[in-house]
């Protein structure tokens, strides 16, 4: 009798910590995949990595997120990104429906704004536009200020297709940028998302 | 005091049980980007010390390694130093963006330098940290790129840009040499 309650309690014992593992291992993995961190900044709808991180410093939940979302990201003494999912009010970018961005010429050697996919690929379509940067993007009359229409249908100038995808995100690439752009990082400086559509 | 007992071994037993999680999650989290490098990898071919060459991003092409820049031309070498130091060379364009990055078995970056940095060719020698190899007794310290990891990731990223269309570019991506060198 007293043999059996040991065993009886040894089989609980493992059975304990097997729960315990894939708590751990179920957490971590849901962590991942929620895409937030403690290292994140958000300005506006735009996310970046905070003031004080940096993407080969961060911590391991930030490291393993980037490995997974964002492979061999360069650190921000190179390159500054800044990724969202949502427009300007916070809601979701729907791929059916059309926005216009609107932004500014940036203070930076090289900046992009590029669509991706539910999977963080770019989006297949027929004009095999995938991005608009400093130079191929069409500026408005003052040649500083640009509007991009990202939208599933035909448009005459600047169009960003999102044809067939399921979910939108999008990504600022601001390489070099000037120290002045780098400390003045803020809502005003970045894009505006507005649904037109 | 006896009745106490059995309820502070399940005490000590619930802690340890928590440990297990915690320890777990932080685990997984240290374990997983060396699991997404070592996947990657896998993925790619030709094999290791060998310089590969990606054509221009597309949908259809690039679906491994997620947000491709579509403005970039990409070269690669997945490298391995544990044997020994890898030079790489080659020539930098002169009025558009070019870069080459390091990563880590974790794919942390450690190393990127720029066209701005580096005038018309570079050369580079790959080593683990710590190398005490009489190969880099008389090289520059600035060329030396010493790596935290036995493995790990070089990218080089060339801008296509009106300076550098995409045929320009391509001649110049194939520049880049890489030769293995003893121990």
């Amino acid at each position: 009798m007293a043999l059996d309650e040991k065993i009886k309690n040894r089989i609980t014992l493992s059975i304990l910590s097997i729960l315990a593992i894939v708590v751990g291992f179920g957490a971590a993995v849901y962590s991942i995949q929620t895409w937030k961190n403690s290292s994140q900044e958000n300005i506006g709808n735009w996310q970046t990595i905070g003031k004080d991180e940096d993407v080969n410093s961060a911590n391991l939940l930030s490291i393993a997120q980037l490995a997974i979302y964002a492979t061999y990201p360069l650190t921000k003494k190179e390159v500054i990104y800044l990724n969202t999912s949502t427009d300007s009010d916070g809601n979701a970018i729907d791929p059916k429906s059309d926005y216009i961005i609107k932004g500014k010429k940036l203070d930076t050697r090289y900046w992009s704004i590029t669509a991706y996919d539910q999977d963080g690929f770019l989006i297949k379509n027929p004009i095999e536009k995938y991005s608009y940067n400093f130079e191929d993007v069409k500026y408005e009359k003052d040649s500083a200020s640009y509007k991009i229409n990202l939208s599933s249908t035909k448009k005459d100038e600047n169009w960003l297709p999102t044809v067939g995808a399921q979910k939108i995100s999008l990504v600022i690439r601001l390489y070099q940028p000037s120290d002045n752009l780098r400390n003045n990082l803020t809502v005003e400086n970045l894009p505006v998302i507005q649904k037109v559509k | 005091m006896a009745a106490r007992k059995p309820l502070i071994r399940k005490g000590i037993f619930a802690l340890i049980l928590v440990v297990i999680a915690v320890a777990f999650y932080y685990l997984t989290l240290w374990v997983v980007p060396y699991y997404v490098q070592s996947k990657i990898a896998s993925q790619r071919s030709p094999g290791v010390n060998t310089l590969r060459f990606a054509e221009r991003p597309s949908p259809e092409k690039n679906r491994v390694v997620p947000l491709p820049n579509p403005d970039f031309l990409y070269s690669s070498i997945d490298y391995d130093v544990k044997d020994g130091i890898l030079k790489i060379s080659g020539k930098v364009p002169d009025s558009t963006y070019w870069s080459i990055a390091t990563y880590q078995a974790n794919t942390t970056n450690f190393f990127v330098a720029n066209d701005d940095q580096v005038d018309g060719d570079f050369e580079y020698y790959l080593a683990k940290e710590g190398s005490t190899s009489a190969l880099l007794k008389n090289i520059p310290k600035e060329k030396i790129i010493y790596s935290p990891t036995e493995t790990g990731f070089v990218l080089f990223r060339y801008l296509i840009s009106n300076a550098y269309p995409f045929n320009r570019l391509v001649d110049l991506q194939h520049t880049v040499k890489i030769e293995k060198l003893g121990e």
